[in-house]
């Protein structure tokens, strides 16, 4: 069904927190989601799926390793796209000072696009992820997609590049106003929302929240 | 003239606000401005957003036709009226509905309402009619498209409406007490915008320059839902009386406004929407500082401002609340219009000669007046100068998206902004219960924001990230473990519990009138008055708290219908006319 991109940045914001993400993080899943959405990627189908997989997890102990320019995760399973992909964007510089940063097995690798877009802005650079022979070029508010769109829905992968390129290749998309979200991506994603919803209780319905 | 930067913070590489001022006179503080109190005392200003679309209404000459008013004799069914802009043209998709008493509720969570609407981006044809039919009337079970603007329903007075109805009817004007003391005859419980339920997004249209402004295409919903109402009611007094009714006097139907009733839902708004509320109340405290530096006051400023200034008199006693906090604040308001009056009329005082008379009048107001009196004075003395201020009218909106961490910033300018903007909750007991007696939440019965009993209900796990103060002192406590010079990115890698909250500062170290100078949690909160801040950016007057969680107001009283746009005031109507001068004598 065709869902407005504001519909889709607060169901997946809550999602997200419902997922058992700190509120800052949902806000950037929630942010990538909708970018995402908005050049008809399936971030939002992408972000249920890791928001299944965690399943309420404390997202802290998921934080990569980001000592060299190989990132992993600190237990040695695979990475967090989420937590990964916010100090890929926290750290945009790097991509420039130290060279390409690679993310060892991430899951969900999709999810690391919109922060390397956050990186890119960041920037004002055009910066590129790679995995599995699909290219993501992004950059000034385009995207370009080269290579195998059937990676776009990889549940994991060994290997995520992501490095600064120039220029944006051509053609290159702009995004649009609408995201075409399946209804069943739509339960999934309410049924997660839902878990930051407080049961009413006879106190609150008592109390009352006021008219209007 | 001098410069004045108003940037909240200017070292260690955070950009400073772009806020310029052009007159001697400064803005007033962040630290004064922002604060629960005076935000819940702010009046309507040339600057709202009503008043922003009917001068622009009639300054490019829109059209309104009523294309289709499909209605039985028991008003049930539809109209669709039009209004023609220079560029486009926009249909407000009515639908009337025969609503049993019991169903009727100003709740949000209600499920049937006597009307409702949504605002079409173009001309609908018979098909589109034929889907909004299944859709608007159910509201929130509905879906729209990117062809409708906004969705809404508003339900009758019941009282007034009978009253209008049968005196109609009979051949009759009603009376115009009765309607005075309502002042409406439906009242909207939701109005949503942007992007809701399926809507077109603000972002799709924001290009377009009669919808640029905030709340644009809520305000016109609302102008079109008033005559879509006044139409209905004559129809259902046609309908009942026959050859014996008669129209409804223009004067009467022109006094008659739209009621609102906001609750908790919308207080969250402008927490959640910092830079957008910096830009309103950064463009009325600029127009409030350009008009201060005004150096001498002309005859003809002088004469819309007592003219406005008498007509208030008559606004603030047409008042009516029976809040325990509120009732007193508006007699006290009545007193102090009546000393700004004295001080204006008094030879003695003269107050509006000299240099820089305004200025001289507004400090004397922080020093006299109630917190009512000193922002209604603020409201008057903008109105003399619309060609000195309404340019800041372009400056009222703002691009809404949340923005991406700087991971770069180093820990110490962090410590900074908590000390710019969130100095007022360092003396504040966090660890104490009645400073965290409160807890923003979604119910999952309701779905809309409320605020509950932190320690007396089990909702904190459900807490929303509406307290920027505790959670800003939170992190300046994470802070001190920390190397000042380390990027911000190292302690989120470590502490993403603080990432929201670094989002936050960066937001809004940028624009210094983002952030509420108060707790927003605590024991005593009231967030009538986030209501009340917001609701006044609208043009709303005559607030009535009904309690410290929800307000009912009036829309659009005294402004002039479609068909009086050309010829009547599609500016200053938020001012009651004074009273005639024979009122009250025999006829």
């Amino acid at each position: 069904m065709s869902r407005s991109l504001n519909e889709i940045g607060l169901l997946c914001k809550r999602a997200a927190r419902g997922g058992g993400l700190d509120w800052g993080l949902a806000e950037d899943a929630a942010r990538g989601a909708r970018w995402s959405a908005s050049f008809g990627l399936p971030g939002p189908a992408m972000l249920a799926t890791r928001l299944e997989t965690l399943d309420g997890r404390p997202h802290a102990a998921l934080s990569p390793d980001v000592t060299t320019n190989v990132w992993h995760a600190p237990d040695g399973g695979p990475l967090c796209p989420l937590a990964a992909g916010a100090a890929l964007s926290d750290r945009a510089m790097r991509l420039i000072s130290d060279g390409p940063i690679t993310l060892r097995d991430p899951a969900c690798p999709l999810l690391v696009l919109a922060f390397a877009n956050d990186a890119a802005e960041r920037l004002g650079a055009t910066v590129l992820v790679a995995w599995g022979g699909l290219r993501l070029t992004s950059g000034a508010g385009r995207l370009h997609i080269d290579g195998a769109r059937e990676r776009l829905e990889d549940a994991g992968t060994p290997r995520l590049t992501c490095s600064t390129v120039a220029p944006l290749p051509e053609p290159a998309a702009s995004p649009g106003f609408r995201g075409e979200i399946d209804d069943g991506v739509w339960d999934r994603l309410t049924a997660l929302a839902a878990r930051t919803l407080a049961p009413a209780t006879e106190e609150s319905r008592r109390r009352g929240a006021g008219g209007g | 003239m001098s410069a004045v930067d108003t940037g909240a913070v200017t070292a260690h590489g955070v950009q400073a606000g772009a806020r310029s001022v052009d007159t001697a006179v400064p803005l007033r503080e962040p630290a004064s401005v922002m604060r629960l109190e005076r935000l819940g005392a702010f009046h309507q200003t040339r600057l709202s957003f009503m008043r922003v679309l009917t001068r622009r209404m009639r300054r490019e000459r829109w059209r309104f036709t009523r294309p289709v008013f499909e209605l039985d004799a028991a008003g049930v069914g539809h109209a669709v009226y039009s209004v023609i802009t220079p560029e486009r043209t926009y249909s407000l998709v009515a639908f009337a509905h025969d609503l049993p008493a019991e169903l009727r509720s100003d709740r949000v969570i209600a499920e049937a309402w006597d009307s409702t609407f949504t605002l079409f981006d173009g001309v609908p044809t018979a098909q589109d009619i034929e889907r909004l039919a299944r859709n608007v009337p159910v509201q929130e079970a509905g879906r729209l498209d990117a062809t409708e603007l906004s969705l809404g329903r508003a339900n009758r007075s019941v009282r007034l409406w009978a009253h209008v109805v049968e005196s109609l009817a009979a051949g009759r004007q009603p009376d115009t007490d009765r309607i005075e003391a309502v002042g409406y005859l439906m009242r909207t419980t939701a109005v949503y915008g942007s992007g809701k339920f399926g809507a077109a997004d603000r972002e799709s249209i924001a290009d377009r320059a009669e919808l640029s402004g905030p709340f644009q295409i809520e305000m016109l919903t609302v102008y079109l839902v008033r005559a879509w109402v006044r139409d209905l009611v004559q129809h259902a007094a046609d309908a009942a009386g026959g050859a014996a009714s008669v129209p409804l006097d223009p004067d009467i139907a022109r006094s008659i406004g739209i009621g609102n009733s906001t609750g908790l839902g919308m207080a969250p708004f402008i927490l959640n929407h910092p830079v957008l509320f910096d830009h309103w109340i950064g463009a009325r405290e600029t127009a409030l500082s350009r008009v201060r530096g005004v150096a001498r006051v002309g005859d003809a400023e002088r004469a819309t401002f007592h003219a406005l200034l008498t007509r208030s008199v008559v606004s603030a006693a047409r008042w009516r609340t029976e809040h325990p906090l509120q009732g007193p604040r508006v007699a006290r308001l009545r007193e102090d219009l009546d000393s700004i009056l004295v001080r204006i009329d008094g030879a003695e005082h003269d107050c509006l000669g000299g240099d820089r008379p305004w200025d001289r009048l507004y400090r004397w107001a922080e020093a006299n007046l109630d917190m009512e009196g000193q922002e209604c004075l603020v409201s008057l003395m903008l109105e003399p100068y619309g060609e000195l201020v309404d340019d800041l009218v372009d400056t009222l909106a703002c691009d809404q998206d949340l923005p991406a961490i700087d991971g770069a910033m180093p820990l110490s300018a962090v410590a900074d902004i908590i000390d710019e903007v969130y100095g007022w909750a360092r003396s504040i007991d966090w660890e104490g219960r009645p400073a965290r007696a409160r807890a923003w939440y979604f119910s999952a019965e309701k779905l809309e924001p409320r605020l509950g009993e932190r320690f007396e209900e089990p909702i904190e796990p459900y807490e929303q990230p509406l307290a920027p103060g505790r959670d800003a002192i939170a992190l300046q406590r994470a802070l001190a473990s920390w190397s000042p010079g380390a990027p911000v990115a190292e302690l989120l890698l470590r502490h993403p519990e603080h990432r929201h909250t670094v989002r936050r500062l960066q937001t809004v170290a940028c624009a210094s009138y983002a952030e509420i100078r108060d707790n927003t949690i605590g024991a005593t909160v009231s967030p009538a008055d986030m209501l009340r801040a917001k609701l006044s950016f609208f043009g709303a007057i005559h607030f009535d708290p009904r309690s410290d969680r929800w307000v009912r107001i009036c829309m659009y009283a005294n402004a002039p219908y479609p068909e009086e746009l050309a010829s009547g005031d599609a500016d200053t109507w938020p001012y009651p006319d004074l009273p005639a001068p024979d009122a009250g004598s025999p006829a």
